[in-house]
């Protein structure tokens, strides 16, 4: 259990403040990746909701099973997608549709793949390849905003993104994978 | 609405979410954006007024709360002392409403307003999971989310919830209403454990309840309005012996005017809200096990009529103090540049817009900026009606204003802000009631200017600007507090 779970559990508005400060960025980016960030109000009501669905469910989530941060994603996450569902598909058009068809072919590769070991081949990419992909695929960032987070051209994500696609496609189960 | 939504990581668990994110920790969020979501969570989780889940912070700070009332009982001049009841100077209209009737100390303005919204039931329809509308068949849905099958065999009891309107209170500015669920002995325990009651059977079930759409209409009008809740829930029943005979829980909401425009129109308002009835945690869709549909009418008029009655006036500034204003800009949603610095500025032409309402709840006090000279940017405008307040220990660590409350030239103690505010303004709650007018001679608040020294290791008196890296970042800073105004509010 990290200090911050800790917190919690000790001293939960103090936790809370801190789990305020820490991670609204990130749920709001990750609810936002879902709903689209024009959805300023619906996904604001998603990180509120996450927020307090931790801080109340404090006695009984697992931390040792996933930090705060990660049951704040992954809450959040689900009530965006909630949402959307309830929105109807009409409304929506996935980032597979924005994407070059190379990387549509790879993305539809992988959704076969099963998410433990996606996550794995994820995290065997390597730095700054992992952050590039889940910044593109998890939080649904543009090329512009990624670059500017690993600090790199645009071009150069671009690039790292589409090789990072074909190496998780490419990687045997168990398979070493080697960062560019 | 177009979405960037890809389903590559659509339904990971949090073991499998934490695995992912290792390693990324921030990422950027417009700052309104998060102070959006800030005041929302802190105002539901740790409101105030005790809202919700709150049994155990109440009985755990019992004893600050004994102090706080006896300073308040030694402080308070007397033509006052009698509004002061048990809420102390710690009075909001919500705080009131979330007492039980039979137990709180009452004040009369209130009550006759709550006399005058005379509500009335209209009726009530209950509809249970396997008849809502879901986005899929509700076992899968639950599943999905982590619930067991529902059983109606369990949650039989639900169907058999009857509301009922308990109170309404509205003044023009703030709407709360109360609603009973009549509910059998099972029922409120199965709603108590959430608090950390368990009843007679620990592992029993656990039930929560939010009301979570309301919608109204006016006579002669065919428009349905919605109503945006606050926030609210299921009050705890707090005595042993109330909570082992009561026949219903309470569910309490409040609803808050933005802008100029008062909440409601004159008039009969029929009210209907749809309840959501919860396993565990209603504050999570996916929970709910049946949803109460009730409908309800109460009168505005009075309310209206109390909230028209505003003076306004200038509050001229002068003379210089430092300013910490923080300087935000985005692009589409993503900040492209967050930074505080602290200058030293001239109040001179500079001044507050002050309106003063005299409110069934209190005297309500909006300040914000009225005058200012050319110079002066929207930044520093912002900064000076920025809102601040003493942490527990009596310190101000965080830049704006704060202001302390003398009756009758004694000091009550920190002016409270109502449960909702908007915007760049500053407004107070007052505990200072219609019938109380006669025997006080003087509201005074006195404010005062709180800047930063140091912010996260520059120095601002020096000139130095923060700039917030992208995402998170913890504040450390000194800062010091100035006198900035002394107010005279105005009796009617």
């Amino acid at each position: 259990m990290d200090a911050m779970s800790d917190l919690l559990l000790r001293d939960p508005e103090r936790a809370l403040n801190k789990m305020l400060k820490a991670y609204t960025g990130l749920v709001y980016n990750a609810a936002a990746a879902v709903l689209g960030k024009g959805a300023r109000e619906e996904i604001e009501e998603c990180v509120s909701d996450a927020f307090l669905s931790v801080y109340r469910r404090r006695e009984t989530l697992d931390f040792r099973e996933g930090s705060i941060k990660a049951y704040l994603c992954a809450a959040a996450r689900n009530m965006a997608i909630d949402r959307l569902k309830k929105r109807g598909k009409a409304e929506t058009e996935p980032l597979d549709e924005t994407l070059p068809s190379g990387e549509r072919t790879d993305t539809a590769a992988l959704a076969g793949i099963e998410k433990d070991e996606l996550v794995r081949r994820v995290r065997a990419l390597g730095e700054p390849d992992s952050t590039i992909v889940i910044c593109r695929f998890y939080f649904g960032m543009r090329t512009k905003e990624i670059a500017k987070k690993v600090g790199m051209k645009e071009n150069t994500v671009d690039q790292r993104l589409r090789r990072a696609l074909k190496k998780l496609r490419n990687i045997e189960e168990g398979g070493r994978t080697d960062a560019e | 609405m177009q979405n960037d939504w890809n389903d590559l990581f659509s339904d990971l668990s949090a073991t499998q979410t934490q695995a992912l994110l290792a390693g990324i920790d921030t990422l950027p969020i417009p700052a309104r954006a998060a102070k959006c979501v800030r005041s929302r969570v802190e105002k539901a989780a740790v409101p105030k007024a005790p809202r919700r889940r709150a049994a155990v912070r109440a009985m755990t700070s019992l004893a600050a709360c004994v102090v706080v009332i006896a300073v308040f009982f030694v402080c308070f001049p007397k033509a006052a002392q009698a509004v002061a009841s048990f809420f102390g100077i710690d009075y909001t209209p919500s705080r009131y409403m979330n007492e039980a009737p039979e137990s709180r100390t009452p004040v009369p303005s209130v009550e006759e307003a709550l006399d005058a919204a005379a509500p009335a039931d209209v009726g009530y329809t209950t509809t249970m999971l396997p008849k809502m509308k879901l986005p899929q068949p509700y076992e899968e849905y639950r599943e999905q989310n982590g619930y067991e099958p529902y059983s109606e065999e369990d949650w039989a009891w639900v169907r058999d919830i009857r509301p009922e309107i308990a109170e309404v209170l509205y003044d023009g500015e703030t709407l709360i209403w109360n609603t009973n669920l009549c509910t059998s002995h099972y029922g409120v325990e199965a709603f108590m454990r959430g608090f950390g009651y368990p009843g007679s059977d620990p592992d029993g079930q656990s039930a929560d309840a939010i009301i979570f759409e309301a919608t109204y209409t006016v006579a002669g009008d065919p428009t349905v309005y919605t109503l945006y809740s606050s926030g609210g829930g299921v009050t705890p029943i707090k005595d042993d012996a109330a909570r082992e005979n009561a026949d219903h829980v309470v569910v309490y909401t409040d609803f808050y005017a933005t802008g100029d425009e008062k909440l409601l129109p004159d008039g009969l308002i029929t009210v209907t809200q749809t309840i959501r009835i919860a396993e565990g945690d209603a504050i999570d869709y996916s929970a709910a096990v049946g949803l109460i549909e009730h409908t309800f009418t109460f009168d505005a008029t009075a309310g209206n009529t109390a909230a028209a009655n505003t003076v306004v006036k200038s509050v001229p500034l002068s003379g210089e103090t430092y300013l910490s204003m923080d300087h935000y800009e985005d692009e589409d949603g993503i900040m492209k540049t967050w930074s505080m610095e602290t200058k030293k500025v001239s109040l001179d032409g500079v001044s507050l817009n002050m309106e003063t309402q005299y409110l069934p709840t209190g005297i309500r006090v909006r300040l914000s900026v009225g005058e200012a000279p050319e110079s002066w940017t929207e930044d520093m405008k912002n900064a000076l009606v920025r809102l601040t307040s003493r942490d527990s220990d009596g310190t101000i660590t965080s830049a704006g204003v704060c202001a302390d409350l003398y009756v009758d030239g004694e000091l009550i103690g920190e002016a409270q802000t109502p449960d909702s505010i908007s915007g760049y303004e500053i407004v107070y709650i007052l505990p200072v009631f219609p019938d109380q007018y006669v025997n006080v001679s003087s509201v005074v608040l006195k404010l005062t200017y709180t800047y930063y020294e140091t912010f996260n290791g520059t120095d601002q008196l020096g000139g130095e600007v923060f700039v917030f890296p992208l995402g998170a970042c913890d504040t450390d800073a000194v800062t010091d507090t100035v006198p900035l105004a002394e107010v005279d509010v105005p009796l009617p």
